[in-house]
């Protein structure tokens, strides 16, 4: 499979509209991070570099759309990243922190932002961070969002 | 199946184009199964029909009496029709029965499996011959020119639009909406690539056109509608109150010096400010001073009138009216040029919020001696002269959300800027962001060698936005090169907005019907062979009006625009095709559904029936299609043709 | 009579508006109510699957988002948090921002004559991203938005302008990147306290979870719900303030 055709298919995005202007790195508040550059993959894709892909280059991206509102040509490096990481998990299956948050919902059809956090930085990192207040983070840690069970079914059969 | 007579015998043509149709095309095959028709007298193939062995073969079979019907089966009628027309006229046979089949376009070239594109092409043949075989005789007719012309927009595509065909000795109206000429170039202070002085050698043409003998100026003034047609038009023109006589003024300034209302100079770009009673710049021509009716107490209120009191020479008249008028001309020649983008839609560039951030033309305004700083390189917000200037190449070009084409001019610009900033202060850091560097014309790529040399620096990557970090911006970039996001520090920020089409390009195309590019440009006939002529004959275009373009392109494309008209004009009658919807007086109803409809003004009614003048009928047939009584027939497109035409495409199921 | 007539909508809290942004939710219900509206929270939703679920196949998304609209029925359907804004149009739904409701459908002039307590603080008016962008989501102009300035003008708050304010939080990066992400945080907080804000206003779930919680405590983080419902006489108990991991003190509002 073509690279950029799979991403044209799963997102709708044309990678060879891309004339490298850069606008999206000059834009990009986590450009550099593991070397990430938004321009960079789309060339890549272009290139078909199935590294994008197996290397998780696009994980850095925020999703935060900044580049595709000024993107001259009109192209939304967000949703490419999003049609890479779906190919990925295709190739590779789901990967640990995926696996996780998919996890929470599949039981729960609800997530728990405490929960996150204190996945992403440990329970140390955590009380650190919110000071004398971690308590309140534990405390919330129990919160289960009240969605009923025959819902959750629904949504089981969804996230499979 | 309908016949224009008992004896039709048609003549089949198949050409080979080449490869263009014998290479997907079995010509051979088609020759032969259309020879089957009982209508077809003599089928060929031959390599090039349009070649002189081609068109001797059509004009021997005429002459030998074999056949009086003739079908060319080759490329678009676009490109030959006019050929094989005069070919069969010229064997003695009226040209309406010289019917072309597009074998190339439609066929060969769109139908990708070759026994398809060859069964497709039997039966496109077939379709011509039966549509030939009720075409009636066409004859081409004369109408007188008026052996003037109207060359509407003053810059420097109209002035020498309107200098050359007054040079060929005929007669010009310039129009131009401003109170002066001179347009976009006047706003320069130097041109690319060689730095000359702009108005130095735009001065002396504008006084030229306002001496010469044959061009009358109409300045102030707007063509507000039009009608008539190639050779013969009409134009209503609106002529705006300048409220100061150009004959009596002696720009002694004195209407200025009283005047006590002062507003925005849009002659400086909005950076300098000027009174109500003003001059655009010192080298105006007319050399006349304007009353601006937006800001002019007197006209808004009734109160003041002090210049009108003070003119020594009785010039100022405040009461002054809008007039009306009207001109005939055989041709007209479209200048009307384009007006900078808008950059206040460039919001992460901080336009419009920053004081310090500004378009080129802007730029040239603080750098031009016309400008609000009297040429010295000041910054808007405090004066002070920028140390470090940045120039964003492509700001609101190459952009779908702007303007998604290259406007051109902008890399030019910024390396003519970037010089004169590098030569005059040596200081001053220019740094520009740029994607591409555009610089294929004679002379440019000198200038972009000398500005590196001058020490500018260039940077690959269009920045993402301009922010305010104290008391100056700063640019956020990410350089290609570096591979490295950087924060330009910068006391002036120059954005390359780039073009779009001016006000006027915008209305006139609606005055004068002429279609406009995706963009907003006037629409050229053919983008190769014929880029000045437009849809509407006798209405030529050059100039930026046209698409974004340079001072010589613009020059170059109204000195080939003036060439066109001058070719109808100089002619005093034209021949018009016999090609054109034409009336059965018996029949009409004088409903003038069709004068509704027609987008060529081309149908006046007379002594209550609908007449058609054929000079501007474009032949489009759409009142053949809504006279509800049929009385209408486009000659080659009769309904009787067309409907036989249908019938030879189906394979005769229609006649059962 | 139709829910147009009697007001009804169905708010879609968000998982975090039911954990640690519950003041969000009692604050957005207050204002909505005060202002004449019959909120239903859609209890029952399921999360928006968030940019995670959307990560692992877009299909998710979509098929979340069709419970979320069965559930919300004929009604109008307004969330406070730009994720699930987003997330929810983007899966095929319809979803309104609260921001977008108040300023266009109750009007700034109304609530400023709702006002009780007009406020007087300087804040950091802090779009976010998803509320903005992509293009043909924006509830505003993606590069100069106003609403939000708006909605705290009404009530009297001064908006400061600060470099940050239409950046991103960092939030989908606190799994992956998570120093990224809480620097990302602290970068947005330090530029309004730089602009001299006393407070930064929030209009998400995620956004405020991330500033209040990695923001490095340097400047109370409120939801801009909070200040409306203060201006139009909620007491202070009643604004869920000292549920903030960032503490807010008693003398701002």
């Amino acid at each position: 499979m073509i690279l950029a055709n799979e991403v044209l298919k799963i997102s709708g995005q044309d990678v060879y509209k891309c004339f490298q202007c850069g606008e999206c790195a000059s834009s990009c508040q986590v450009v550099g991070v593991d070397d990430f550059r938004p321009n960079k993959l789309v060339h890549m894709v272009q290139m078909g570099m199935d590294e994008v892909v197996d290397k998780r280059l696009y994980e850095p991206c925020l999703h935060c759309y900044l580049c595709t509102v000024r993107c001259p040509q009109g192209l939304s490096f967000p949703d490419i990243a999003t049609a890479l990481s779906n190919m990925r998990v295709r190739k590779y299956g789901v990967g640990r922190i995926e696996k996780a948050f998919m996890d929470e919902l599949r039981r729960r059809a609800f997530i728990n932002p405490a929960k996150v956090a204190i996945s992403s930085i440990g329970v140390l990192g955590s009380l650190k961070m919110a000071g004398f207040k971690g308590v309140k983070l534990a405390g919330i840690l129990k919160e289960g969002g009240g969605v009923p069970e025959e819902i959750r079914r629904e949504v089981r059969r969804i996230v499979r | 199946m309908i016949y224009t007579s008992d004896d039709i015998r048609v003549g089949v043509y198949v050409c080979h184009c080449g490869k263009n149709i014998a290479g997907k095309v079995d010509v051979k095959k088609v020759a032969k199964e259309v020879a089957k028709n009982p209508l077809v007298a003599i089928s060929r193939d031959y390599f090039f029909m349009c070649s002189k062995m081609g068109q001797e073969l059509i004009r021997k079979d005429i002459k030998s009496g074999k056949i009086n019907r003739v079908v060319v089966a080759a490329c678009s009628p676009k490109l030959h029709e006019g050929l094989f027309r005069r070919v069969v006229a010229e064997a003695g046979l009226n040209p309406g029965y010289m019917e072309q089949v597009n074998l190339r376009e439609q066929v060969s070239w769109s139908t990708e499996n070759p026994e398809e594109a060859t069964n497709k092409a039997i039966r496109y043949v077939l379709a011509g011959v039966h549509k030939v075989a009720a075409a009636e005789p066409i004859y081409e007719s004369e109408a007188e020119v008026v052996n003037e012309a109207a060359v509407i927009g003053g810059g420097i595509a109209g002035i020498t639009a309107a200098l050359d065909l007054a040079n060929k000795g005929i007669k010009v109206h310039l129009l131009e909406k401003n109170p002066t000429l001179g347009g976009k170039m006047a706003l320069f202070d130097r041109v690319f690539p060689t730095g000359d002085c702009s108005l130095c050698i735009l001065t002396p043409l504008m006084a030229e056109v306002l001496d010469h003998p044959l061009i009358e100026v109409h300045t102030m003034s707007e063509v507000v509608e039009a009608s008539g047609s190639i050779g013969n038009f009409t134009l209503k023109v609106r002529k705006k109150p300048r409220y100061v006589d150009p004959e009596k003024c002696i720009s002694c300034a004195t209407c200025e010096r009283v005047c006590p209302v002062e507003t925005i100079n849009e002659w400086q770009m909005g950076l300098g400010r000027r009174k109500a009673a003003y001059i655009p710049f010192p080298q105006a021509a007319p050399r006349a001073y304007v009353i601006d009716p937006e800001s002019c107490l007197y006209i808004k209120s009734g109160k003041c009138g002090e210049c009108a009191r003070r003119c020594p020479v009785e010039a100022i008249n405040l009461n002054e009216n809008p007039e009306e008028f009207e001109l005939r001309v055989g041709a007209v020649v479209i200048a009307t040029g384009i007006d900078e983008y808008n950059a206040s839609n460039l919001k992460n560039y901080g336009y419009g919020k920053y004081a310090d951030v500004i378009t080129q033309l802007q730029l040239e305004s603080l750098i031009n001696v016309n400008g609000p700083t009297s040429g010295h390189l000041k910054r808007p917000s405090d004066g002070k002269i920028p140390r470090s200037v940045v120039f964003i190449q492509c700001a609101g070009s190459r952009d779908v959300n702007n303007n998604p084409y290259c406007s051109n001019v902008c890399c030019m610009i910024s390396l003519k800027h970037a010089e004169i900033i590098r030569s005059e202060y040596p200081d001053t850091k220019v740094y520009i962001c740029y994607i591409d560097m555009r610089t294929p014309k004679k002379g440019f790529e000198e200038l972009y060698s000398r500005v590196r040399e001058e020490g500018v620096m260039f940077i690959r990557g269009k920045p993402g936005e301009v922010r305010r970090e104290g008391d100056h911006l700063a640019v956020e970039v990410f350089d290609q090169t570096l591979s490295r996001k950087l924060e330009i520090k910068a006391d002036l920020v120059v954005l390359a907005a780039g073009v779009s089409p001016s006000e006027g390009t915008k209305t006139i195309r609606e005055v004068f019907n002429i279609p406009k590019d995706p963009y907003g440009f006037l629409q050229e006939l053919h983008a190769k062979l014929k880029p000045v002529q437009t849809s509407v004959p006798g209405i030529f275009i050059c100039g930026a009006a046209q698409g974004p373009k340079d001072i010589p392109d613009s020059v170059a494309q109204a000195k080939a625009a003036a060439s066109e008209a001058a070719t109808i004009l100089m002619k005093g009658k034209i021949k018009i095709s016999g090609e054109k919807a034409f009336v059965d007086e018996e029949l009409c109803i004088g409903c003038m559904a069709c004068k509704d409809q027609c987008p060529f003004n081309a149908i006046v009614e007379e002594n209550g029936k609908a007449k058609i003048l054929p000079a501007a009928c474009a032949g489009c047939g759409i009142c053949q299609a809504v006279c509800p009584v049929g009385a209408i027939s486009r000659k080659v497109y009769t309904e009787d043709q067309i409907f036989n035409q249908i019938e030879g495409l189906l394979g005769g199921v229609l006649s059962g | 009579m139709s829910d147009e007539t009697t007001g009804v909508v169905a708010y879609y809290p968000g998982c975090s508006a039911k954990t640690t942004e519950k003041a969000y939710l009692r604050t957005a219900i207050s204002v909505l109510r005060k202002l004449g509206f019959e909120p239903v929270i859609l209890d029952r939703a399921p999360c928006c699957g968030t940019l995670e679920a959307e990560l692992v196949d877009v299909n998710i998304v979509r098929g979340l988002t069709d419970i979320i609209m069965r559930e919300a029925g004929q009604k109008r359907l307004i969330t406070g948090c730009s994720g699930c804004y987003s997330n929810i149009n983007r899966g095929g739904g319809s979803i309104d921002h609260l921001v977008k409701f108040l300023h266009d459908e109750v009007g700034v002039e109304e609530l400023r004559k709702r006002v009780v307590r007009s406020l007087d603080l300087k804040v950091a008016t802090y779009y976010g991203c998803q509320a903005l962008r992509p293009r043909d989501l924006a509830i505003d102009d993606p590069e100069d938005p106003h609403m939000l300035e708006d909605l705290m003008e009404a009530i009297g708050a001064k908006p400061v302008d600060f470099s940050m304010r239409l950046k991103c939080c960092g939030g989908p990066l606190t799994l992956r990147k998570p120093n990224v992400a809480v620097e990302m945080a602290r970068s947005v907080v330090e530029s309004a306290k730089e602009a001299g804000a006393d407070a930064i206003v929030t209009m998400c779930n995620l956004c405020h979870f991330m500033l209040d919680f990695y923001g490095g405590g340097s400047l109370p983080i409120l939801h801009f719900t909070q200040l409306i419902a203060r201006a139009m006489g909620s007491p202070f108990k009643d604004l869920g303030l000292e549920e903030h991991f960032t503490p807010v003190p008693r003398n701002l509002l």
